[in-house]
Order: structure tokens, then C-alpha cells, then sequence
């Protein structure tokens, strides 16, 4: 049977045994607890500390700081006689004569100048309020120079683009000529020749002297062959055995195989033999490219070349 | 439906189509600011009520996504690219001391563009290499180019 006990309403609540009744016990003691790794900063971290006042001497610019690019010899402001009021503006003729990277860094020297001066102007005109523009016509002159560099640059791209196009009719003879000229020149002049030789093939069919720097396309593949029959043709009137070969092979050769062969050969007569007697080799051992997959083969050679050449020079150490 | 008569079609006078209809006295077309204020300027960004929105062409370099996110794409984003070998020998100003180059062009017609001269320049090169022209002393103000 139940006990009742009179009391207040709120007296069966807090006499009531619930599992909250006891206090809990304390948890054990962590030996190994893991600091915070990030620190909040709370404002019971802050101090009072001394009112900094607000001066020029309080505040530190590091010398680097981009924005002194906006100042000329870290000075608020030039004086007027401070200006290069003469000088004049670059020149179209001067600016042809200049490279892409010249000309780019000319650009951008440009430019910061022309922030230096803007910004010097603006202090004239507001701070000073002065209605003249002394500065603004510095910065004119730099402007004109700017707009004569864009202008050199499309004369550049038009010119190729127009010689580009005049090129295609005019290849032909332009390397005939070369070659006669190459042919005829006496042994003496043979390391001049191969200079030569190597700026033709770096600027009508874009090889590099450095065999990894190479794309394989069809430009490449057209004068290695131009560059090993040049070669071949050379040395023919010196050599019995390459006479021969060019004399079975036509007068020139077609093949891409063959070819890479005679290109990759140094510039010399005993080299040249021995390319061309591998040359022999390959035809008697009845291997040749077929012209359909000439680009391929080529790109695999010039990889297996590229990747023989690092690993000889890892092995000698340079 | 009856046929509009051949003498009703006039060309129309030429005062009539150009605007403004007010004109200075030597003729030439009145542009300028008026007193009543000037209606044919173009709003800047300032201007308008407040639905108008006229931009620079300039912002958005990507696209809001659902859930407020943005995406930047790339290829809008403004690159500036510095020459990789900075010559800063090169100040952007003259001395006027040096006397200005010319270009003479002698046998080209068509002076930088033509084509027979990049063929002549691509023979020297080929033949001697990069050899300094003679304008690179500069006593000398008059070149071929």
C-alpha cells in the first residue's frame, strides 16, 4: 500500500530519488592529454598598453614594399626641375632594331614611369591645386613610346605573316641557291658551311641544334631529309663509298629512316661514311619507313636519341 | 487595295533626318551642352535610377553556383605577363642628344612589310649569322631597316 505524506506540490520533486540525486564521481585523472592546437585569442589575453601617436617616425616601410614602385627615389614628389623635361619618346626605327624581350621589359619600364607620374600629377592638381599639367606631359612622351612598341610588334607579325605566305614559291629557289653555294665551297670553309647549314635548318624548318628541343611534323621531317642528302652530297666528291650510295639511291635519298641516319651523323667525312655504310646495311637488311608512318617512326627515334643522350650525360657526369 | 500614286513618293529633305535639328551658323551640326541640360551623353555608371545597372564590361570572371558558391574560370581571369629576361638598362625616355634613326627602305616598296626584304634578311642571316647592323653605333641616323 502506498504512504501518502502531505506536502507542497513541488515537494514530490525535489525529494524524489532520481539517478542525478548523487553526485557523479570525478572521472579519472588523464595522464596523456593532448594540448589545443589552435589558440583562440580572448580578450582577457588583451593588455593596456601605451597610446602609440600617430606619426611619420611610428610608422616602418620596409624598402621592398611594392607600392615604392609608385614613387621615384622613394620622394613624395619631384620638383619640375627634377624631370627629364628633353629627352624625347623612343623612336619607330630605334624600337625595330629592339628584340621581344627588349621590348617587353621596355614596355613595362614604360609603364611604371607612367605611374610615378600620374600619381605626382594627381598630387599637383588636388593637393597643390594647381591647374597645370607639368607632369602630365612627361608621361605623354613615355606614352608615345608605348604605343610605337605595340606598333613596331603588328609591323613584325604582318611582315612574317606576309613573308609566310610569299614563302611557300619562293622556298624553292632560296634553297637551291643555298645549296649550290653550299657545294661549291671549298674544304677549307667546311666548319663555316655546317654554321650555316644549322641556322638554315633553325630558321626555314624550325630543327634545333639540341635534338630534345624538337616537335616532329612534317616541316621537321622535310628538312632532316633536305639536310641529309646536303650532307651526303658533300662529302660524295670526297668519299668513293657515299658517291656510290647516292648514285644507287638517285641522287637523293627518300627514305625517313635512312635519312635520320645521315641528319643525326656529325659533320664529318669519316662519320658520314659510317652513316652511310649503315645506310647500305639497312637496305640490304630490307628495312625502310613507309611514307605513311614517317612521323611517327621519326618522333620515335628523336625520343630514343633525346633519352640516350641524358643518360650519357648522367653516366659522365655533367 | 489601291496603288499609292508615283508622284506622292518624294525623297524626303535632308533636314528633315538629321538630328539635331539645330545647327551652327557656318552649318556644321550643333553638339554641345545646352541650358536645359544635355540629353544626347551616354549614362555613366553613376547615372539612372535605381534598376539600372550599367556595368564596365568588366566584372564576372566565372559563374554563381546553386548555394551561393562561385566558380572562377580560369581563362577570364586577367593575366599580365612580365618579360621573362628583364632588361632594365632600358629607360623609357631618349636622351635628345641622340640624333633620331630613319629607316630608309632603299629597293623595298613596300617598306617593314615587304616580303622580299624578310627574304633578304633571312639570307644574311643564314649566310653571317646575328651581326650587329651599322646603326648600332650612334653616330648613325640613317639605316636600310
Amino acid at each position: 500500500m502506498l504512504s501518502f505524506k502531505r506536502g507542497l506540490h513541488s515537494t514530490a520533486v525535489s525529494l524524489a530519488r532520481t539517478k542525478y540525486t548523487k553526485p557523479k564521481p570525478k572521472p579519472k585523472s588523464r595522464p596523456h592529454v593532448r594540448p589545443p592546437t589552435q589558440h583562440t585569442h580572448h580578450s582577457n589575453d588583451l593588455s593596456v598598453t601605451a597610446p602609440i601617436p600617430p606619426a611619420a617616425a611610428n610608422i616602418v616601410t620596409p624598402d621592398d614594399h611594392p607600392l615604392w614602385q609608385f614613387f621615384a627615389d622613394k620622394k613624395y614628389m619631384r620638383k619640375f626641375d627634377e624631370l627629364d623635361n628633353d629627352s624625347r619618346a623612343w623612336s619607330i626605327p630605334e624600337l625595330r632594331r629592339k628584340s621581344f624581350d627588349d621590348l617587353h621589359s621596355l614596355w613595362y619600364t614604360s609603364l611604371r614611369e607612367r605611374n610615378v607620374l600620374a600619381r605626382e600629377n594627381h598630387l599637383l592638381k588636388n593637393d597643390m591645386g594647381s591647374n597645370q599639367d607639368s607632369y602630365e606631359a612627361v608621361a605623354e612622351k613615355i606614352r608615345t613610346s608605348m604605343w610605337r612598341i605595340r606598333h613596331v610588334l603588328s609591323e613584325r607579325d604582318w611582315a612574317f605573316k606576309k613573308a609566310n605566305e610569299q614563302f611557300d614559291s619562293h622556298k624553292n629557289k632560296f634553297l637551291q641557291e643555298f645549296e649550290t653555294d653550299f657545294l661549291e665551297a671549298p674544304i677549307v670553309e667546311d666548319e663555316e658551311c655546317f654554321e650555316k647549314l644549322t641556322r638554315l635548318q633553325s630558321s626555314v624548318f624550325g630543327i634545333s641544334e639540341f635534338i630534345d628541343e624538337n616537335i616532329v611534323d612534317r616541316t621537321f621531317v622535310d628538312g632532316m631529309k633536305y639536310v641529309a642528302n646536303l650532307k651526303l652530297k658533300k662529302f660524295a666528291s670526297r668519299s668513293d663509298d657515299i658517291r656510290e650510295l647516292l648514285e644507287q639511291s638517285n641522287h637523293s635519298i627518300s627514305d625517313a629512316g635512312e635519312a635520320f641516319v645521315v641528319f643525326t651523323a656529325e659533320n664529318s667525312e669519316t662519320a658520314v661514311k659510317e652513316a652511310s655504310d649503315v645506310v647500305k646495311e639497312l637496305r640490304s637488311k630490307g628495312n625502310s619507313v613507309s611514307r605513311y608512318d614517317e612521323l611517327e617512326t621519326v618522333n620515335d627515334y628523336v625520343k630514343q636519341l633525346a633519352a640516350a643522350q641524358v643518360e650519357k650525360n648522367v653516366v659522365s657526369g655533367v | 487595295m489601291r496603288p499609292t500614286l508615283a508622284n506622292l513618293f518624294r525623297e524626303s529633305p535632308v533636314s528633315l533626318l538629321t538630328r539635331p535639328w539645330k545647327k551652327n551658323r557656318d552649318g556644321t551640326l550643333f553638339y554641345g551642352v545646352s541650358k536645359s541640360g544635355n540629353r544626347r551623353t551616354a549614362l555613366t555608371t553613376k547615372q539612372g535610377n535605381k534598376t539600372l545597372y550599367k556595368g564596365t564590361r568588366s566584372s564576372r570572371i566565372g559563374k554563381h553556383t546553386r548555394y551561393g558558391g562561385y566558380t572562377i574560370n580560369w581563362a577570364k581571369v586577367r593575366t599580365f605577363v612580365t618579360p621573362m629576361n628583364f632588361n632594365s638598362e632600358l629607360k623609357p625616355l631618349v636622351s635628345h642628344n641622340v640624333p633620331e634613326l630613319k629607316h630608309s627602305f632603299q629597293g623595298y616598296q613596300k617598306g617593314a612589310l615587304d616580303a622580299q626584304l624578310y627574304f633578304q634578311k633571312l639570307r644574311n642571316y643564314v649566310n653571317e649569322g646575328k651581326v650587329q647592323s651599322e646603326a648600332s653605333d650612334v653616330k648613325c641616323y640613317v639605316e636600310r631597316g
